[in-house]
């Protein structure tokens, strides 16, 4: 299956501007600041509660009102690429999910005020009861729901929307609510959705306002999976199939007036979206502007210098990037202007499980990894903090553990010891990097780390282009590869299962370790059969422990997202998928 | 050719180991060189160029004194020299008496061996691509001027070809293809096969400019009287260009050469710069300004280490270019 979501790869954030516009401000002071201090300055809190399944009171609207917040004007976003889609049923990629919170809504949604995150109803008075432990899930939705021409929004265009998710022609998307309701990865096979005529008899909705799933099995996360935009409702007469997806018909509180693919979009308010009915978006600027093409470091440098229009911009995804991390983290002025969180992504080195069957060998290249002198090159802190463990902070019942126990800068020592312990004291080993001056900057300190412990390293370089294809293959002739991966919500089941169940080693899959442990796989599907999802949370947690008994990867970072805004905005803040939110941002 | 020597020359007794010959006896080289020596520009430029030169041939000697090599992530394994973010602690890009240009951001090389290597690698590439460059076009346009007639219009129109193709885009989408082409999966190229895919895709389009100067200089020579002279008392057509032609086209293929050195050391730069060039580990030119360009903002010094060495090189390899000229041949115009 090809459902993922998978990280913005940090390669693209480097291949950065050929633009010199000197006459910087920059000095020649150096770096300052001292190696040795402790915890790293500025790092972002974990989530620090786990995410709560919110009551029916609170899925009402209006959203509460932000301090010091007031609607109108103008608000800008700065991407360096358009949105490959924007078709609710096609987006995948955390930006273009952000995006799509303005111009769409679902059955449920994530509302965030503070620390705590909570799971209620968007579309949908409360986040779905289901009478039978799971199976069944019926959702009923609110009064006065209104697509951007005015008409309602009904029950029977949020099961057209899941239909059309099935058609072949609709691809990209999650794919969790498809698999569940024909209890097939292949569901394509089962029903092909709605352009042939048919029905999916899963999906009952006997009146305007209720809609019920029926499952053949218990799924206990199916609210969590009807927050993303599979659920979103598209009305059979506004179906434009493939065009739909460059011009997306609106259920949010914008709607796109002009687009200029590649180039620009600019978002108005669709007057008819009641604020009454959404406990989530404030909406508070009159107008979105997108703007797109420019490089990572253009958009960093024009959100610092923060001149005219770029006042009130702000971007989704650029995250602020090692050539502006310090400035951006020691200037007190700049640091006050970003938005700064952990993220569900978290990536680590795979290692080639079929290839490094010796569990000293995999033991000891975590021992040697020189994840401090990786990250000191991909951004230092503002790159997220160090991983020991599968799952990230974000995800319900993670707890921190760490099994290795070696120092961030690698334990040459311990790693020699293991390597003499697995009876190969000098394995050769194939790093696979995706060929960009940043990764090959990476593979210089890797080969070197991994040379002291006493292995033979091939560094080699894969075209960043099919870099994931590569890595992908089953057969593939490499021991060591960098990948991310992001939790779709905050259940370990849609990490776990996805990277470590050995059922799902295919080509181009997600299991790129091509580990498996078929006494592990058992152990998910009796976790994922659960229908209480914090005691579920936990046993996912001793699972990942057992996992990561077999050394399976090697636990890179917790992504962090850093990005800029420019001083005109305010209520800017790092939403639940990792992706910099606009739906409290307001033009001061 | 005997050239009196101009009326400005200066008198005998300030050159003494031409204290003994008149300058009417002088052989062009040595009138050359007494031209060149009055050149002050032409001076300092000559030694500019052997500084550098010397110091990137050298390299590995002087790191060798030095005692830091350009490969070794002292930063990395040193705590104190990097901050948290991979930028020196140190000002001015780290620099101190032990590592004198500073650290690299990020991998926290020495910055002064990084360059001398990527001068060394450099100007080792570009010396080949001009050696090849320079033997191809002179085959090729002394054959092509000399025969004259359809030989000519056939080899003038593919230079004509290969002089309006954008090289640099042929550059960069050619380079991978030949890299992929000659590496096998689970290898990685040695550097110094990627060296040579460099300087054979660098060689294979700069040979036409030199081609096409000489054979308009062929051209041209082939008509005057000493060589119509040569045929007629037979001289064969080996002899006519070896004997007759070559020794007058000294001067271009000089000229040509030292104007091509600084051209195809900023076109490998470039290449570099582009991500197209000589790869990690390999200390590069290029790269180092590819990375310059990135961290300025936070250490400027380490994008002003390459960027002003390079535009010194550049002018100073010009400058001694434009003197080997007016010494070699005073009368062209600039």
């Amino acid at each position: 299956m090809n459902a993922r979501r998978r990280c913005t790869r940090p390669t693209r954030v480097a291949l950065a501007a050929l633009a010199l516009t000197l006459g910087a401000t920059a000095c020649s002071g150096g770096g300052g600041g001292s190696a040795d201090k402790g915890p790293t300055k500025g790092a972002p809190k974990a989530q620090v509660r786990a995410v709560q399944i919110g009551a029916a009171a609170e899925s009402k609207g209006p959203a509460k009102e932000l301090p010091g917040a007031k609607p109108g004007g103008t608000a800008t976003v700065l991407e360096r690429a358009d949105f490959n889609h924007l078709d609710p049923a096609r987006v995948y990629v955390s930006h273009e999910q952000t995006a799509e919170l303005l111009i769409s809504r679902q059955l449920t949604t994530y509302k965030q005020e503070g620390d705590q995150t909570t799971l209620v109803g968007d579309l949908a008075t409360d986040t779905g009861t289901s009478p039978d432990g799971g199976k069944t899930w019926t959702f009923t939705l609110k009064e006065g729901l209104k697509y951007e021409d005015g008409s309602p929004i009904t029950a029977q265009d949020v099961k057209y929307g899941v239909e059309r998710s099935f058609a072949k022609e609709i691809t990209g998307g999650p794919t969790w609510i498809q698999e569940w309701l024909v209890g097939n990865t292949d569901f394509r096979s089962v029903y092909d959705g709605p352009y042939g005529g048919r029905e999916l008899d899963a999906i009952k909705t006997p009146d305007a306002r209720t809609i019920t799933f029926v499952l053949p099995a218990p799924r206990g996360d199916f609210p969590f999976a009807v927050a993303m935009h599979t659920s979103s409702p598209v009305p059979r007469a506004k179906d434009t199939k493939l065009e739909f997806d460059k011009h997306p018909f609106s259920s949010g509180p914008y709607k796109i007036s002009a687009r200029e693919i590649d180039k620009s979009m600019t978002m108005v308010r669709n007057e008819h979206w009641d604020p009454n009915t959404d406990a989530v978006r404030h909406a508070y600027p009159d107008q979105w502007k997108f703007e797109f093409g420019a490089s990572n470091q253009q958009i960093n440098e024009r959100l610092i210098a923060a001149n005219g229009g770029d006042r009130t911009a702000m971007t989704f995804r650029v995250a602020v990037g090692r050539e502006v991390a310090q400035q951006v983290l020691t200037t007190p002025d700049l640091k006050a202007r970003t938005a700064d969180a952990a993220t569900p992504y978290t990536e680590y080195f795979e290692i080639n499980n079929r290839r490094q069957t010796n569990p000293k060998i995999r033991q000891a290249l975590i021992a040697a990894f020189p994840k401090e002198q990786v990250r000191q090159i991909l951004g230092g802190p503002a790159y997220g903090e160090f991983a020991t463990t599968l799952m990230g902070p974000t995800v319900l019942g993670f707890e921190p553990f760490d099994l290795a126990g070696v120092p961030n800068t690698g334990d040459v020592n311990k790693a020699k010891q293991l390597l003499a312990e697995s009876g190969t004291p000098n394995p050769t080993i194939t790093y696979a990097y995706s060929q960009t001056p940043l990764w090959e900057q990476v593979s210089v300190t890797i080969v070197q780390a991994l040379q002291q412990a006493g292995f033979k390293v091939v560094p080699q370089p894969i075209n960043d282009k099919s870099y994931y294809t590569e890595i992908g293959r089953v057969d593939n002739k490499y021991d060591l590869y960098w990948s991310g991966w992001g939790a779709d919500w905050p259940s370990a089941a849609t990490v776990l299962p996805a990277k470590f169940d050995g059922r799902k080693i295919i080509d181009d899959g997600t299991v790129y370790s091509l580990y498996n442990n078929p006494a592990m796989s058992t152990e998910m599907d009796r976790i994922t059969a659960m229908s209480d999802v914090v005691a579920a949370g936990r046993e996912w947690s001793a699972l990942e422990k057992k996992i990561m008994a077999d050394a399976p990867v090697v636990p890179f970072v917790y992504r962090r997202q850093l990005t800029l805004y420019g001083p005109g905005l305010g209520g800017v803040r790092v939403g639940f998928i990792g992706s910099t939110y606009p739906i409290d941002v307001w033009v001061k | 050719m005997t050239t009196l020597a101009p009326p400005t020359d200066p008198p005998v007794a300030a050159d003494p180991p031409a204290a003994d010959t008149a300058p009417m006896g002088l052989r062009p080289s040595q009138l050359a060189w007494r031209r060149f020596r009055r050149d002050r520009t032409g001076i300092v430029a000559a030694c500019v160029v052997a500084v550098f030169v010397v110091a990137g041939l050298g390299a590995p000697l002087f790191a060798k004194w030095y005692g830091h090599d350009p490969y070794t992530t002292y930063g990395q394994n040193r705590p104190g020299l990097l901050n948290e973010f991979g930028f020196p602690v140190a000002p001015n890009g780290g620099m101190s008496g032990e590592f004198w240009l500073g650290l690299e951001p990020g991998l926290g090389r020495d910055v002064l061996t990084q360059l001398l290597y990527g001068i060394r690698t450099s100007l080792l590439i570009s010396l080949a691509v001009v050696a090849i460059v320079t033997v191809l076009g002179v085959l090729v346009g002394v054959t092509a001027g000399y025969l004259g007639g359809s030989a000519d219009y056939i080899v003038g129109r593919f230079i004509d070809v290969m002089l309006s193709f954008p090289s640099t885009l042929f550059f960069i989408a050619f380079t991978p293809v030949v890299t992929s082409l000659l590496t096998n999966p689970g290898e990685q190229m040695s550097p110094l096969l990627r060296g040579a895919v460099i300087v054979a895709v660098l060689s294979a389009f700069g040979w036409a400019s030199v081609a096409r100067l000489l054979r308009g200089q062929v051209l041209s020579l082939r008509s005057r009287e000493y060589v119509e002279a040569a045929r007629v008392i037979g001289a064969s057509p080996g002899r006519v260009v070896l004997r007759e032609l070559l020794p007058n086209l000294v001067t271009p293929i000089l000229v040509s050469a030292s104007m091509a050195v600084p051209t195809y050391v900023t076109t490998e730069a470039a290449l570099s710069y582009l991500g197209v060039g000589m790869v990690e580990p390999t200390p590069d030119w290029g790269r180092m300004l590819l990375k310059g360009a990135e961290v300025y903002r936070t250490d400027i010094t380490y994008m002003f280490v390459p960027g002003l060495s390079m535009l010194v090189f550049v002018v100073a390899f010009n400058l001694f270019g434009d003197s080997v000229r007016d010494a070699l041949d005073p009368k062209s115009d600039r």
